[in-house]
């Protein structure tokens, strides 16, 4: 399972009494959105998921009327694709990102059971954010 | 955006009910109420979930009073364990204030046999149950639907299941919350991603909270309601709590983005963008009203599914001891928008988290069940006991007929994980006599008692503020989870 990142991006699964707060830090916005993406694929799998074969990539677009929702948009886009092709994506690559458009490529792996089914990402106090030099983003996720 | 940020001061009104003035904070259109001791009020303070309750005040047309449930914990837009009620035509619909999970709820059947008769059978049953009903990621064992089947559940609900598709009896029809089928629902408004999201998913459990649960009574409070709901001390229960499943989630996520963008038409301005809403009037109200009754169709059709995967398991299983049959008692949904007359008004009132909890009288509950009041299940957390409570008539003042809907949450999962071993838990819990069956430890832990507030104190306060009153408690023998 491929779900290394690139050098300095990261993320974290913050406290929240419900749900998962997901925080992310990378040094482009590709990347922030990127690893935002196999944050999602570390929740469902687990921290140690099995080896499973990849599946054979797909291009994968989304837009939305902002950055913030953008983000939301694209982790959603994952989580229904997730559930209609039973891959949960480890392997992502954001080609492009702007304020309301991103074009990725992500492929996948078919595991027999998922650690955490996530629902939905919520637009509850979201944000995408360049801050110090860095992307910063935050998420609610649905669990 | 117009922020909410200083701190609440809720007031005692009396030793389960706290109110929160309309002046408390700008924008608040009413006050809200919560109901909880001061235990429970200290537990709930210490998230988001009473500046949640907050925002909730300020959707437009929002009437009365938002009410806190002593369940209640931090969501995102509403808290999870919040009644809103708002007015229509003009009042908003929150996608939001249902929840990703429409019609999430809790449906019970009960045995003609005692716990004590299938005590040698009762590990076999648990396990029977978990290989019936698919609980994996991928496809196998899974009931396929056709497009036409889809459109007939989510427009008919489990009229369909059982008339149609013969899962099930006419009388489970009167048993179930609104008979199953929500009259708004309009299988054409819900998208075709939300359709293929669910059409291999009737009759499975999911992730998260879910569960199956099987039980027994163990103690009866209030016998005249216990015999109209046909329980009996000793007697062998299953408890099932699922819902709508990625369909209900697709449902929300399409129309919290559509009503994200309808925003400015309609002059609205919210302190957080996931209590996205509409007039109840508008194209966008409408069109997701129709969307979450079919979803809610959906979920109502799924746990009858389950409940003919039981009956099935059952009569397998059971056929050795006695009468094997299981009788749906009732079936609750605790995520959900229902429309309904308070004071002359026809109000919209959200349950997110929350339960309906009529009292007696009411022309909306069945007849066999009128003079005691409505059936409402309270799961406790994994290995702890769950309640059945009747609804009572202060629910219709204090709470627009809403009871709380289980433990709630009082720790996160990792909080949860840091103080609580998943094996030593299995571990516990198999010595209590439980049979757990879950697919890994981590998850285990994640639900774990401690991770919950105390649900004999919840059921308690809602019992003492009179919104509901106790008929039995239930202990877990055997748990399935999702």
């Amino acid at each position: 399972v491929d779900l290394g990142g690139a050098a300095g991006a990261e993320h974290s699964f913050e406290e929240h009494t419900g749900e998962v707060r997901l925080e992310v830090v990378a040094a482009s916005c590709e990347e922030l959105f990127a690893e935002a993406g196999r944050a999602l694929a570390e929740l469902m799998l687990g921290e140690t998921p099995e080896v499973l074969e990849l599946s054979p990539e797909q291009v994968v677009e989304v837009s939305a009327g902002d950055r913030a929702a953008l983000l939301v948009e694209w982790l959603n886009e994952l989580v229904y694709l997730s559930e209609t092709c039973k891959q949960v994506f480890t392997r992502v690559r954001v080609e492009r990102v702007d304020d309301t458009h991103l074009r990725a490529r992500v492929a996948g792996v078919a595991p027999e059971t998922l650690k955490t089914a996530v629902k939905a990402a919520t637009l509850h106090r979201v944000s995408v954010e360049p801050t110090e030099g860095k992307w910063r983003a935050t998420v609610v996720l649905d669990v | 955006m117009r922020e909410v940020l200083v701190s609440a001061t809720a007031t005692p009104v009396s030793e389960v009910v706290y109110e929160v003035a309309r002046d408390e904070r700008t924008g608040m259109n009413v006050p809200a109420r919560i109901i909880a001791d001061a235990e429970l009020m200290g537990q709930i303070a210490r998230d988001h979930s009473i500046e949640q309750l907050l925002n909730v005040t300020t959707l437009p047309g929002v009437w009365g009073c938002v009410v806190g449930m002593p369940d209640m914990h931090e969501g995102y837009g509403f808290p999870v364990g919040g009644v809103a009620a708002t007015v229509t035509p003009d009042g908003v619909i929150s996608p939001g204030g249902i929840g990703f999970d429409i019609n999430c709820g809790v449906r019970l059947l009960a045995s003609k046999l005692t716990r004590v008769q299938v005590s040698r059978v009762l590990e076999s049953l648990v396990h029977e149950l978990s290989r019936s009903i698919p609980t994996g990621f991928g496809r196998h064992g899974r009931l396929s639907l056709t497009e036409e089947e889809l459109d007939n559940v989510l427009n008919e609900g489990c009229r369909y299941v059982v008339g149609t598709l013969g899962l099930g009896f006419s009388d489970d029809l009167e048993r179930i919350e609104s008979g199953g089928a929500l009259p708004g629902a309009d299988a054409s408004k819900v998208s075709v991603r939300a359709k293929q999201r669910g059409h291999d998913q009737l009759g499975t459990l999911g992730g998260g909270n879910h569960f199956i649960e099987v039980q027994e009574v163990e103690t009866i409070f209030d016998s005249e309601a216990a015999s109209a709901l046909g329980l009996f001390l000793g007697q062998l229960t299953i408890l099932i709590h699922t819902g709508s499943r990625g369909l209900g989630h697709q449902v929300c996520t399409d129309h919290v983005r559509a009503m994200d963008s309808s925003l400015a038409r309609y002059g609205i301005e919210l302190p957080d963008r996931q209590l996205a809403c509409a007039p109840f009037s508008s194209a966008e109200g409408q069109e997701y009203f129709s969307a979450m009754c079919a979803a809610a169709n959906f979920a109502w059709s799924n746990r009858q599914v389950l409940t003919h995967r039981a009956r099935t398991v059952a009569e397998r299983v059971l056929a050795g001891v006695g009468d094997s049959e299981l009788e749906v008692v009732y079936d609750v949904a605790h995520n959900i928008a229902k429309l309904e007359e308070y004071g002359g008004r026809r109000l919209c009132v959200h349950r997110k988290g929350a339960t309906r909890a009529f009292g007696p009288g009411s022309p909306e509950l069945p007849e066999r069940y009128r003079h005691v009041g409505q059936p409402v299940f309270i799961p406790g957390s994994m290995g702890t006991r769950s309640f059945v409570l009747v609804g009572a008539a202060a629910s219709a003042d204090l709470s627009f007929g809403s009871c709380c809907h289980g433990a709630g949450r009082a720790l996160s999962r990792h909080a949860a994980k840091r103080q609580v071993e998943g094996h030593v838990l299995r571990k516990e819990l198999e010595a209590q006599g439980i049979v757990v069956r879950c697919p890994s430890n981590a998850e285990l832990a994640e639900e774990a008692p401690v991770a919950y507030k105390d649900v004999e104190r919840v059921v308690h306060v809602v019992a003492k503020a009179g919104i509901a009153r106790k008929v039995a408690r239930l202990r877990p023998w055997g748990v399935l989870k999702g």
